[in-house]
């Protein structure tokens, strides 16, 4: 593409984005900007996670963890400094962040699938007991700290609207870099750590290198999320942060497919609109639906049902084949599709051991 | 012994197809072998052979290959592609090219977990009875064995299941001219004691000549080749035709040339 | 009342539900090469299941229909889904047992609702002590009936046919076919005792706590660092493993804090992961070939 195509590609685009962020503003009800918020601060968690899983094909159960250090973040900013408040708080969550995905890349160096996902459910447990031990020590130990301060300087990121301008903006440049890397070297060598790393190793990729970068940025990513939702939520306390979270990401980058940016973000917001409106779709059910009164009190099992169904769902439909499920996301790269032939003994003997050579 | 009839042709494979995701390793392969008859197909790595004898047992599911046309019939009977549960049961035994054997296991453990229903004791003896060297080590785990002693369980415990074909995977891979002298002649008594059909594939064409009736040459998934072997003098020249067929010079005793 | 003795009675008690579930793990493991994360959440079935039943039946009789149940259950999840997910990717089945964890938990609260609930526990009422250690007939029988479970398992594998051709099956599946094992079956087997060991695990350690919750698909997740300790390959691993990580919790409850139960285990975990991958009995350790 010459280069003009591709600027005017690009003016395309944002002023596409503009129009789109700009009708949500106008048009849409508090209450669904909120909703929307919510999912675009879920998307940055996915595009990291689809990333990890998808293109360096590493699995991470660590994203609680990651949240609550972006949470704790948030507490501290908030407490020290008031006026810089989220930037601050953004900062120290992704230092913060940088170097849990960096100790975590050291330890994917050993360790790998099942182990690594083990041990990243470790730091978890360990993470958010800490948490629980300092906030129940507190005295926020009720209400948990106050993040109710989010500005930027002299201004307030206050009310749905602004938050909805401030994350389009974020979300916008994290993509954008995000593919940029994946289409650089970056991108190539993370593929090819994912799908043969002796092959990799040998054409020349460090392999090290790659894994610590690819977890520390990540990881970097999440935690921001993680202070970000905190300010928007105005509160933080370690009751906010829960296990399942971890499933409800792998359902949505399953729903956006494996490895797709774009996706990621579609799926997040349609997770969050679904998970919004479900509540009232169960209730409006008519009482002569067998089950209807369970469903509308129980709807967090139909979250989980249906996310269930779903993860399954596409897995068994998307196997073999290379696209995603959301058709309008360019996924080039399915895990199943593309993972070279390994026999099935030898599946099984290369992946009990632990370590690389 | 059985009730085969020497001669009588027991399987028949027509236009066998297999492909790995989308890539043929063979195109169209056509063989017949008869009972008490030991043909070999020979090639380079690659050719397809392996593909070939792991086509006609058929490939399970999650396993990376695909029988995409072609029919096998054991003793007149087809029998369904992709299915070795049903290949086995219609007498078909295959001894791989890799792990043949359950190296976890004891040597009694594997001929026992390889049984048929019901039996037990007498597969085992069966098997020893084979090879009376496998017995001395029937405690020991298989992994301990030897190149040798590990093929010739795993052709033992192929053998006493009775079959009608017995397909094996390179039997001279890894293996000191002398052994694999000796296996071959083994395999190729038995194989007439019990009338039973046997496939080799092999890239030691010269040791394997030595025993077969017919030699099938391969080459990038088709047969190219075939030629009328069997204990004449008539079976150098010919197995001269046949290895020039595939390109190169061969010398007597030598393997022929990979790729 | 002695508090270190009771610790360590309470230890054994914990480990041997854990151990339970952890066999039912390894087996699935070995088998299969499937890292069944929804383990814990066939214990949250077998509980719900169990819980129920009982209300109207005999308990044994409603414990062996409620495992029953979870086999039926988890033979479902390997016909329908699992074994259509086999293939070269390791983690694509990881992923998947994730989503039927998170389905099944959803059922079991559309189902009965996500409040806790009292359990009728036999036996509840009797109190043993020997010496100076406090024991109940609910951990008794619990004890009992999680070692009767482990016991036949292991001589299944070890002394039977069937448990050998398993054995066999997960060294080399495509070698096991060619054989002719019954590969299909002998899978559908190794499901089978999965959920039937997650089943009587959590009927198990519901019958101690006395109540049925939620909770139970977390504590369930306390099986992984044991069967890491005891190395992922081995059965009688996953069964020291057990009990070790069940001590180490009785511990940590009593002496420090009852919340930090997970991030303890964990830790022990990922101390293992990092000094000795293979666990305690764990065999040879493949570099990637």
């Amino acid at each position: 593409m010459t280069v003009s195509r591709r600027g005017l590609k690009w003016v395309l685009c944002v002023l596409g984005l503009t129009a789109v962020v700009g009708v949500c503003d106008l048009s849409l009800s508090s209450y669904w900007l909120y909703t929307v918020n919510t999912g675009l601060l879920l998307a940055f968690g996915a595009i990291a996670l689809t990333v990890l899983v998808g293109r360096v094909g590493l699995t991470s159960m660590a994203h609680v963890a990651l949240l609550a250090v972006g949470g704790a973040s948030a507490a501290v900013a908030a407490a020290l400094v008031s006026s810089w408040a989220l930037p601050f708080g953004s900062l120290i969550a992704a230092i913060a962040g940088t170097i849990a995905g960096a100790v975590a890349g050291l330890a994917a160096l050993r360790l790998s699938h099942f182990y690594l996902a083990l041990s990243s459910l470790a730091l978890s447990y360990v993470v958010l007991y800490i948490f629980q031990r300092v906030q129940f020590n507190s005295s926020h130990s009720e209400t948990g700290y106050s993040a109710s301060a989010s500005n930027i300087g002299p201004w307030a990121i206050t009310g749905e609207r602004a938050w909805l301008i401030l994350l389009a903006v974020l979300l916008v440049i994290v993509v954008v870099l995000t593919r940029n890397v994946l289409k650089g070297y970056t991108g190539r060598a993370w593929m090819g750590l994912r799908d043969r790393e002796i092959v990799a190793r040998a054409q020349g990729i460090n392999v090290a290198r790659e894994k610590i970068i690819a977890f520390a940025a990540t990881s970097a990513i999440v935690s921001v999320s993680g202070t970000l939702s905190a300010f928007h939520t105005g509160t933080v306390s370690v009751d906010q942060y829960d296990l399942s979270m971890v499933f409800q990401y792998y359902a949505i980058i399953i729903l956006g497919g494996l490895g797709s940016v774009v996706g990621a973000v579609v799926a997040s917001v349609l997770f969050s609109v679904v998970q919004a409106e479900l509540g009232n779709v169960l209730t409006s059910l008519p009482t002569s639906m067998p089950l209807s009164n369970e469903l509308s009190l129980r709807e967090g099992s139909v979250i989980d049902v249906l996310m269930g169904l779903l993860i399954v769902g596409v897995l068994l439909f998307s196997r073999g084949r290379s696209r995603s499920f959301v058709p309008w996301a360019r996924t080039k790269i399915s895990v199943v599709s593309t993972q070279r032939f390994r026999s099935y003994r030898n599946a099984g003997r290369c992946r009990r051991g632990i370590g690389s050579t | 012994m059985t009730g085969r009839t020497r001669g009588r042709v027991v399987v028949r494979v027509e236009d066998l197809h297999v492909s790995y995701g989308g890539a043929d390793a063979v195109a169209g392969l056509t063989v017949e072998v008869s009972a008490g008859e030991v043909v070999t197909i020979v090639g380079i790595n690659g050719a397809g052979k392996t593909s070939a004898l792991r086509g006609i047992v058929g490939f399970a599911r999650g396993e990376p290959g695909r029988v995409t046309r072609g029919v096998v019939s054991v003793s007149g009977r087809r029998i369904p592609p992709n299915s070795p549960q049903a290949s086995v049961r219609a007498g078909i035994r295959m001894v791989p090219e890799r792990d043949k054997v359950f190296s976890s296991l004891t040597v009694e453990e594997n001929f026992l977990a390889s049984s048929p229903k019901r039996e037990g004791r007498g597969f085992i003896s069966r098997g020893l009875e084979l090879f009376p060297e496998l017995g001395r080590r029937r405690r020991a785990k298989a992994g301990l064995l030897s190149g040798g002693e590990k093929q010739m369980l795993a052709v033992a415990i192929a053998l006493a299941a009775d079959p009608d074909l017995l397909l094996v995977d390179e039997l001279s891979l890894g293996l000191a001219p002398a052994i694999v002298t000796r296996l071959m002649k083994d395999l190729r008594d038995r194989c007439l004691e019990l009338n039973l059909a046997l496939l080799l594939v092999e890239q030691n064409a010269v040791a394997a000549a030595a025993i077969s009736d017919r030699m099938l040459a391969m080459q990038q998934g088709s047969i190219i080749a075939e030629e009328q072997l069997g204990p004449t003098k008539a079976a150098g020249p010919a197995l001269h035709r046949l290895l020039s067929q595939l390109g190169g010079g061969v010398q007597d005793g030598a393997q022929l040339p990979s790729n | 009342m002695n508090v270190f003795l009771n610790t360590i009675f309470n230890g054994i008690i914990a480990g041997s539900w854990l151990a339970a579930t952890a066999v039912g793990f390894v087996v699935l493991w070995k088998s299969t090469k499937v890292f069944n994360f929804a383990q814990s959440y066939f214990m949250l079935l077998g509980t719900y299941l169990f819980a129920t039943l009982d209300a109207k039946y005999a308990w044994p009789l409603a414990l062996i229909a409620a495992a029953g149940i979870t086999v039926i259950i988890a033979v479902l999840c390997h016909w329908l889904f699992m074994r259509n997910l086999v293939g070269a990717s390791l983690f694509i089945p990881v992923i998947a047992t994730f989503g039927i964890g998170t389905l099944l938990e959803g059922a079991v609260g559309l189902f009965w609702g996500p409040d806790d609930r009292q359990v009728s526990v036999p036996l509840y009422n009797i109190h043993y002590r020997v010496g100076d250690v406090h024991i109940s007939g609910a951990q008794l029988s619990g004890l009992c009936i999680t070692a009767v479970w482990i016991v036949v398992v292991i001589l299944f594998l070890r002394k039977s046919k069937v448990g050998l051709q398993m054995r066999a099956t997960a060294e080399n599946h495509s070698l096991a076919g060619l054989a002719g094992m019954p590969v299909r079956s002998i899978l559908v087997l190794a499901w089978a005792i999965a959920g039937a060991s997650a089943a009587i695990a959590g009927i198990t350690y519901t019958q101690q706590q006395g109540i049925e919750s939620f909770d139970l698909a977390n504590v369930g997740l306390l099986a992984f660092p044991a069967i890491i300790m005891g190395g992922l390959e081995s059965v009688e691993g996953a069964v020291l493993g057990g009990l070790a990580i069940g001590l180490v919790d009785a511990f940590v409850i009593t002496y420090w804090d009852p919340n930090a139960q997970f991030a303890a285990g964990y830790l022990v975990l990922f101390l293992f992961l990092l000094l000795k991958p293979q666990g305690l009995f764990g065999e040879r350790v493949y570099d990637r070939v």
